[in-house]
């Protein structure tokens, strides 16, 4: 092994050990307390620590997303060393690993723990994000967050959308903010032809404004553009600097935890249909899902 | 109608799931220490500016870690603070 192998096999090695299914994991164990405890302060005037925990959650996904800058910036470094064959691997396969069901951990409703009866907290954010009310009828509801967006990536109509959210609880719903960041950033490649960098945030934000608000009229757009750049792998300041606060971050209370789950999700309807594709796209074991966009 | 019993042991599962979310953190930032340690060993020297944004962005991911534990203990706090008063 050369000198420059002995480098490139380190940086790879470093690359994949930096720690995003522990950062994941505990994204995920808070958004369980915060459904647990929105349950609990349905009627009370206390916050019981709720607005905390969305911090840090909303911190847990920008760490997750700063360390999915860090590898995909050392394998642009290993491919300028020459090394690319060295960094191409790391760099796409996040979408199917999230995707399937036995590689990730189990929807809430699956695991052993005690789930407490959640109020309707869920739903009536759907609601208010769509823009939309009625019923709530949970029979025929997706059991996990996978098949929940798989079923959402087949209907691209507000209606429908609303109709697949409202039935299922909260940690099926809020699993959703776990899954679709690779699925998106794969999606943003997939419209751009090539992968996704800072400089296209402003028109992918401009591509995607309206036809995302056709499904959640009320969706926040720093909410969007946070979303976007996090698909993008762009660094925090960058984002900023390229999308102004108008468009990016919050407006200084966090985002309500459902709304990163939700408006992911409808990105992901979105970018299906600008890019063409149906709900084969995001099934991990479907031959022709999300056919590399530069092969 | 829910009872003072069914209301702690909500906040008591939710508190369980803080501290497990609390332990998969503090892993996440040992693990991310090893990892810049070895990656400055390795990169010393590298002008290269991938190498400035990857070390940019695992500081930027330990500093969003130290915050997330930061706000969690406030929320433990409250939580356990609304539970004595039950």
């Amino acid at each position: 092994m050369s000198l420059v192998e002995e480098l490139a096999a380190h940086i790879r090695g470093a690359s994949e050990e930096l720690p995003l299914p522990a950062v994941v994991a505990a994204a995920g164990r808070l958004r369980i307390a915060s459904d647990l405890l929105m349950w609990v302060r349905q009627a009370s005037a206390r916050t019981l620590g709720v607005p905390e925990l969305s911090a840090a959650t909303e911190r847990l996904e920008g760490a997750a997303a700063a360390l999915l800058v860090a590898q995909d910036e050392l394998a642009a470094y290993l491919t300028a060393i020459g090394m690319a064959h060295q960094g191409a691997p790391f760099a796409d396969d996040g979408w199917r690993a999230a995707m399937r069901p036995s590689l990730v951990r189990p929807a809430v409703a699956e695991q052993d723990e005690p789930v407490a009866p959640l109020a309707r907290w869920w739903q009536e954010r759907v609601d208010a994000l769509t823009g939309t009310g009625g019923g709530y009828d949970a029979k025929g509801a997706a059991r996990t967050s996978q098949e929940l967006l798989k079923r959402l990536a087949e209907r691209g109509d507000r209606a429908a959308l609303r109709r697949e959210l409202v039935r299922v609880d909260a940690p099926v719903g809020l699993g959703l903010a776990a899954l679709t960041p690779p699925v998106l950033h794969r999606l943003t490649g997939r419209l751009l032809g090539h992968q996704p960098r800072g400089e296209d945030l402003p028109r992918l934000f401009g591509t995607v404004r309206s036809r995302l608000r056709e499904l959640l009229p009320t969706v926040d757009d720093r909410l969007t553009g946070t979303l976007l750049a996090r698909a993008c792998r762009v660094p925090a300041k960058e984002a900023e600097e390229r999308l102004g606060p108008d468009r990016y971050g919050h407006s200084g209370q966090p985002h309500h935890p459902a709304d990163s789950a939700i408006a992911g999700a409808a990105l992901v309807a979105v970018l299906l249909k600008a890019t063409g594709q149906d709900a084969r796209a995001v099934d991990p074991e479907h031959p022709e899902a999300l056919v590399p966009a530069h092969a | 109608m829910a009872s003072v019993a069914e209301v702690k042991a909500a906040i008591d599962a939710a508190l369980q799931q803080v501290s497990d979310g609390q332990v998969a953190v503090r892993v996440a930032s040992e693990k991310l220490v090893e990892a810049q340690q070895s990656l400055a060993a390795a990169l010393d020297g590298s002008g290269h500016e991938s190498v400035s944004a990857a070390q940019a962005a695992l500081a930027q991911a330990t500093l969003e870690l130290e915050e997330c534990l930061t706000a969690t203990l406030g929320a433990v706090e409250q939580a356990q603070t609304y539970v004595t008063t039950l």
